[in-house]
């Protein structure tokens, strides 16, 4: 049993048919570039996986379970967490805050919790902040515990938002091109960064991305999608395949 | 001297209201103007209980909590919209329920108000004048300030200031939005609440003019003068904006008339030089955008 399995998703606006039948599995310590023209639908399957958007047809599972048009909030509880394109951390409050908020469980959530219990919940939060300080050093931030977020440069963001997202317990994880507007300097730290969630951190990795060669080098496997999956296979077998470059040129396999 | 402790008494009253609304507006994003509403259903809880049912005025006290609470939840559906939408909800609500305290006339006597509420009695010391009453407000004002400001310094505070943040953001990391809108609606109508009971006991009669929009946009003025996100700031708010209402009785010449109209057009201006000068207020901790 995969981990993530998407099955026979398909999403229509008004008679535009964004996506049609999209199928794709993955497992624990791999990472699935998923890549395609714009307007191929790539943003609209992690809205539908992410629970932003209700599939029309088909299902997405996590371990088995069914979690098909899931609020968002339940699909992160049940493991599955995300970024969006652009950075979004919280601009007026710290660092650590910023990534203590993606472990909303325990009792300090609860109002009642935090006036009736006080000393249970000072308990629990210095260990979300622990917890939270070792995941701030694993993207190598945690100078920037106290920073206010909206101080830090977009690479920093970036990198917050990556130990916001290792703090959540989620083990899928979906990028939304993570490399956009980054500086070329520190795109190699994020590739790396990515292959150490999935092989080190065991999560399953979907990284969606226009740039090709960056997928091709990260992925084990490589899903090509324009509104339908065109192609799936390893990065060597998808480069090598002719319908690669129809898929860009607008050129789709019937008419090849 | 008596006239300023009687400031001082509503400063009490008002600082809940305005801490309050700065949990809704400063820390989650939920602009409300229909705070004045629920610190209305506070008075006219306590002013109904203690005048029609003798019940004591602590207890009726305690009572205005949930009488608010559940007209909040009641009126939630308007959680529902978003953004703009919401603010224009919670003026549908406001104006609504003025309508209702001005025309459910066997519950609350409509335009003639509910006159002589009694005065709480404290170990036999009537609290009848405004030094007298600090001794209540004063403790009042405290415990609610404090729970308030433990409430959003804490986990719970963070979670609530994700969804003013960022509510998508909130909600993709696990945070079930819509039902922390709907507790922070609820919690901070009771809290309104109580200010509304100290009111009614305090002036000993409640009349539908004193809970409406008007007095709405003044709590949220007071919260954005002293700045959203920071519960003190709403503090120095009342204190600031109670200052300069005060301060038109020393215009020269100001025949005494004017006073009224020239102190809602001195907040009014407060408001609009605040959102153009300092966003963020006194102290706040963002700038509203």
């Amino acid at each position: 049993m995969a981990t993530l399995e998407v099955q026979g998703v398909g999403k229509s606006f008004g008679g535009y048919t964004a996506l049609e039948d999209i199928g794709l599995s993955l497992d624990a310590g791999s990472i699935m570039g998923v890549i395609g023209p714009n307007g191929a639908g790539k943003s609209t399957l992690i809205n539908i996986i992410s629970g932003f958007l209700k599939p029309d047809t088909g299902t997405v599972k996590i371990n088995g379970k069914d979690i098909t048009g899931k609020a968002p909030y339940r699909v992160f509880k049940s493991g599955i967490a995300r970024t969006f394109q652009d950075s979004q951390v919280f601009g007026y409050m710290t660092g650590l805050e910023n990534v203590m908020v993606s472990a909303p469980w325990g009792i300090g959530v609860q109002e009642y919790n935090v006036l009736a219990r006080p000393f249970a919940v000072a308990r629990e939060e210095k260990q979300k902040r622990e917890e939270a300080m070792a995941h701030l050093a694993q993207v190598n931030i945690t100078d920037k515990a106290r920073s206010m977020a909206q101080a830090l440069s977009y690479g920093q963001q970036k990198l917050l938002e990556f130990a916001r997202m290792l703090n959540s317990r989620a083990n899928v994880f979906l990028l939304d091109e993570p490399m956009a507007g980054i500086h070329p300097d520190l795109v190699d730290g994020l590739k790396a960064l990515i292959v150490a969630m999935a092989k080190e951190h065991n999560k399953a990795v979907i990284l969606v991305e226009h740039n090709l060669k960056v997928v091709m080098e990260m992925s084990d496997y490589v899903t090509v999608i324009r509104n339908s999956v065109l192609l799936s296979g390893t990065p060597d077998a998808v480069s090598k395949d002719e319908r690669l470059a129809g898929a860009f040129l607008g050129v789709t396999d019937a008419t090849a | 001297m008596d006239y300023f402790l009687h400031l001082v008494v509503l400063g009490t009253i008002y600082s809940i209201l305005a801490v309050s609304l700065n949990i809704s507006v400063g820390y989650t994003g939920l602009l409300t103007l229909a705070h004045a509403a629920f610190y209305g259903v506070g008075a006219y809880a306590v002013g109904i209980l203690t005048v029609e049912y003798n019940v004591n005025f602590f207890f009726a006290l305690l009572l205005a909590m949930p009488a608010a609470g559940v007209v909040a939840a009641m009126v939630s559906p308007i959680l529902r919209l978003k953004g703009h939408f919401f603010i224009l909800g919670t003026v549908a609500v406001q104006l609504m329920l003025t309508q209702v305290l001005f025309n459910w006339i066997s519950l609350t006597k409509g335009p003639f108000g509910i006159p002589g509420v009694p005065s709480p009695v404290i170990f036999g010391l009537k609290l009848n004048t405004p030094p007298t009453f600090l001794l209540l407000s004063v403790p009042v004002m405290i415990i609610v300030v404090l729970l308030a400001a433990r409430l959003v310094n804490s986990p719970f505070g963070r979670v609530l200031k994700t969804i003013r943040a960022n509510p998508s953001v909130a909600e993709s990391i696990g945070i079930n939005v819509d039902l922390y809108r709907l507790r922070v609606f609820v919690i901070t109508a009771m809290m309104a609440g109580v200010a509304g009971g100290l009111y009614a006991s305090y002036t000993r009669y409640v009349h539908p003019s004193a809970f409406d929009v008007v007095f709405s946009t003044f709590i949220l003025i007071m919260v954005i003068l002293g700045g959203t996100g920071r519960w003190m700031g709403s503090v120095l708010g009342v204190v600031g904006l109670i200052t300069i209402q005060e301060s038109v009785r020393f215009i020269p010449a100001l025949p005494a008339n004017m006073v009224g109209p020239v102190q809602i057009m001195a907040y009014s201006g407060v408001l609009f030089a605040v959102m153009m000068l300092r966003p963020q207020g006194l102290i706040g901790a963002y700038k509203l955008e």
